[in-house]
């Protein structure tokens, strides 16, 4: 496992208080943190609690002696979950620190794209090089799985989350370097690798005390930005997007470039606390409502004039493909609202975000939950906690059913990070350390 | 009936301990939906056989645990006024069903108002773990744990 320097940019976000510390610049590093790939080398000029350190574990010991799961314990892990999301995004511009200039490209999109390390022709990827990596990103994929997976996951209703404008939303998935380089040296980036593998997949797992990290895999989701879009609520790129071709309908393959805004993040961690992983989703502000909530005048993913309810979290018709005109937005609202003390985190955050820039893009972004395994070696899920979660852009139809206005949940049918990566295997059939990723791989072409 | 007391209670009933039945960290929470079921108006449960109940578990709470079982056989289960009730709340815990009292335990008439208490409740009844399997639809076994036998607990 890569052991990584530590930089004197600081970290003050003390695990587990009810407070957030303010360290200034200059500091050293907390013991469960550190720094990430393209982080900054050089402090900023502006002076923030926040810090480019990736989290290396959850910092138990900062419980006081008798824990409470629905609070202090969930804290912990939300602590965790924002100093990922702000190390992950802060800016590859070693002189700024996140938000400084309203937006920043960030550090988690110079990470291995899955599809820069399963390649179509199964060879072995190249190395790992920020600048290449960095390139205009290509966003192909119109649901959740990677195109050769939908039909393996169509029984659980995923399909395209189309916004307000009949923009299909896009997706991508991305690993950080533990991540890759374990892919790469054991050759599991194509078929024959991952059949001939005779060890048990486990990723790198973070750990404080070696002060190590984990492996980490990102999951973003974009919308493409148009009309009623306010795009200062956004961290937006300039994206390559694809139409598949659907012959049926006359719609050819094709590309076109367009500003597209994060709309959600999903952060999977393997620490030495959590061999299930540390699940942790963030969303745009503005996306749904709360069931039965309405409090704003638009969404990107909510209609308030469709009192009907009609279409609510359930996935398009058939045929799906984002080149057919016309198609009726997605009717989406969040069955699980976010916990009180997780709010109140996202508040705390905000501040610091706001303190940096009032203009900011990173404010506009909130904690949905953290799910973590609560006794890891209970049995092989560990009792997760929450049981269930869901990102609204992401777990979109499998928050839950709603009947007779009750919302009614159900293990092994609503979303639950850890109970379904449980299920993820290698191409030879055995468990894959709860990642779908290695399934896209391709066989080996010369 | 508190909510510790009917704990304590089903641990006697069960054999199973109370920490296990609601642990520290309890992220499933059956103990408080169980309970529930206790005033669920739907469930026509007499008050008197509710306290009935209450006021015998009371009385024996303190009992020597290698005296409990023999307790309870006697004071409980040997009871005709609180045995079907004190049944019940074993039905739920192993699974997850609450069964209607006002029915003829040995007829399947209908209508009924059996009901099972909640998805979780089902998925966390005892009995699952006692034979070493599952509930339908849900598993926290790894892709291909079927090859494998299944693990019993000790019969104690």
């Amino acid at each position: 496992m890569r052991k990584v320097n530590l930089i004197a940019l600081i970290v003050g976000l003390g695990a587990g208080g009810a407070y957030i510390s303010s360290i200034s610049c200059g500091s050293s590093p907390s013991s469960n943190q550190s720094a990430v790939g393209a982080a900054p080398a050089a402090a900023a000029k502006i002076s923030t609690p926040l810090s480019s350190v990736m989290p290396f574990d959850a910092d138990l010991a900062s419980l006081p002696p008798k824990p409470v799961l629905e609070t202090n314990v969930r804290r912990v892990f939300d602590i965790f979950s924002w100093q990922s999301f702000v190390a992950m995004c802060w800016s590859t511009n070693a002189n700024e620190v996140i938000g400084q200039n309203g937006d920043n490209a960030t550090v988690w999109e110079t990470w291995k794209k899955n599809y820069q390390v399963f390649l179509d022709n199964g060879q072995k990827p190249a190395p790992w090089n920020l600048v290449e990596q960095s390139k205009q990103k290509q966003l192909s994929q119109t649901g959740k799985t990677p195109p050769d997976m939908v039909a393996i996951f169509q029984p659980f209703l995923t399909g395209p989350l189309i916004d307000q404008n009949g923009e299909y939303t896009r997706f991508e998935i991305a690993m950080d370097r533990e991540m890759f380089e374990y892919i790469d040296q054991h050759t599991l980036y194509n078929i024959e690798g991952q059949r001939s593998f005779k060890d048990t997949v486990m990723f790198p797992e973070g750990d404080i005390s070696k002060k190590t990290l984990g492996a980490v895999m990102v999951k973003g989701s974009w919308k493409i930005l148009g009309k009623n879009d306010d795009i200062s609520r956004f961290h937006k790129v300039k994206a390559m997007v694809h139409i598949p071709a659907l012959p049926s309908r006359g719609i050819k393959d094709s590309s076109y470039e367009v500003w597209v805004g994060l709309v959600g993040l999903h952060i999977g961690t393997k620490t030495n606390s959590s061999p299930q992983w540390i699940w942790s989703t963030f969303e745009q502000v503005d996306n749904v409502p709360d069931f039965g909530k309405v409090e704003k005048k638009h969404y990107n993913f909510y209609d308030i004039n469709d009192t009907t309810n009609k279409t609510l979290n359930k996935a398009p018709s058939q045929p799906w493909n984002p080149g057919i005109p016309g198609q009726k937005p997605s009717q989406v609202a969040r069955l699980t609202p976010i916990d009180a003390g997780t709010q109140a985190l996202n508040d705390s955050f905000r501040k610091l975000l706001v303190a940096i820039n009032p203009q900011s893009v990173w404010q506009y972004y909130q904690l949905v939950g953290t799910q973590w395994p609560v006794k890891p070696t209970s049995s092989k899920t560990g009792d997760p906690f929450p049981v269930y979660m869901a990102n609204t852009t992401l777990e979109t139809y499998d928050q839950g059913n709603i009947k007779n206005g009750k919302i009614i949940m159900s293990p092994g049918v609503t979303s639950s990070c850890i109970d379904c990566h449980n299920g993820a295997t290698t191409w030879k059939g055995v468990p894959s350390d709860f990642t779908y990723i290695l399934k896209t791989a391709k066989a080996f072409k010369k | 009936m508190t909510l510790e007391e009917f704990v304590s209670l089903s641990a006697a009933l069960t054999g199973y301990a109370a920490d296990v039945l609601k642990p520290t960290f309890d992220t499933q929470l059956v103990s408080e939906q169980l309970y529930a079921e206790l005033s669920n108006a739907d469930n026509k449960i007499p008050a008197a056989q509710l306290d009935e109940l209450t006021d015998v578990w009371a009385s024996i709470a303190s009992t020597p645990a290698a005296d409990m079982e023999n307790i309870v056989n006697e004071k409980i289960m040997q009871n005709k006024d609180i045995a079907r009730l004190a049944q019940n709340i074993i039905y739920m815990w192993f699974l997850g069903i609450w069964y209607d009292l006002a029915k003829d335990p040995s007829s399947f008439s209908t209508p009924n108002n059996d009901h099972v208490v909640s998805p979780i409740v089902y998925k966390n009844g005892l009995v699952w773990g006692e034979m070493g399997a599952h509930p339908m639809g849900f598993s926290t076994g790894n892709f291909g744990y079927w090859q494998i036998a299944p693990t019993l607990p000790p019969i104690s």
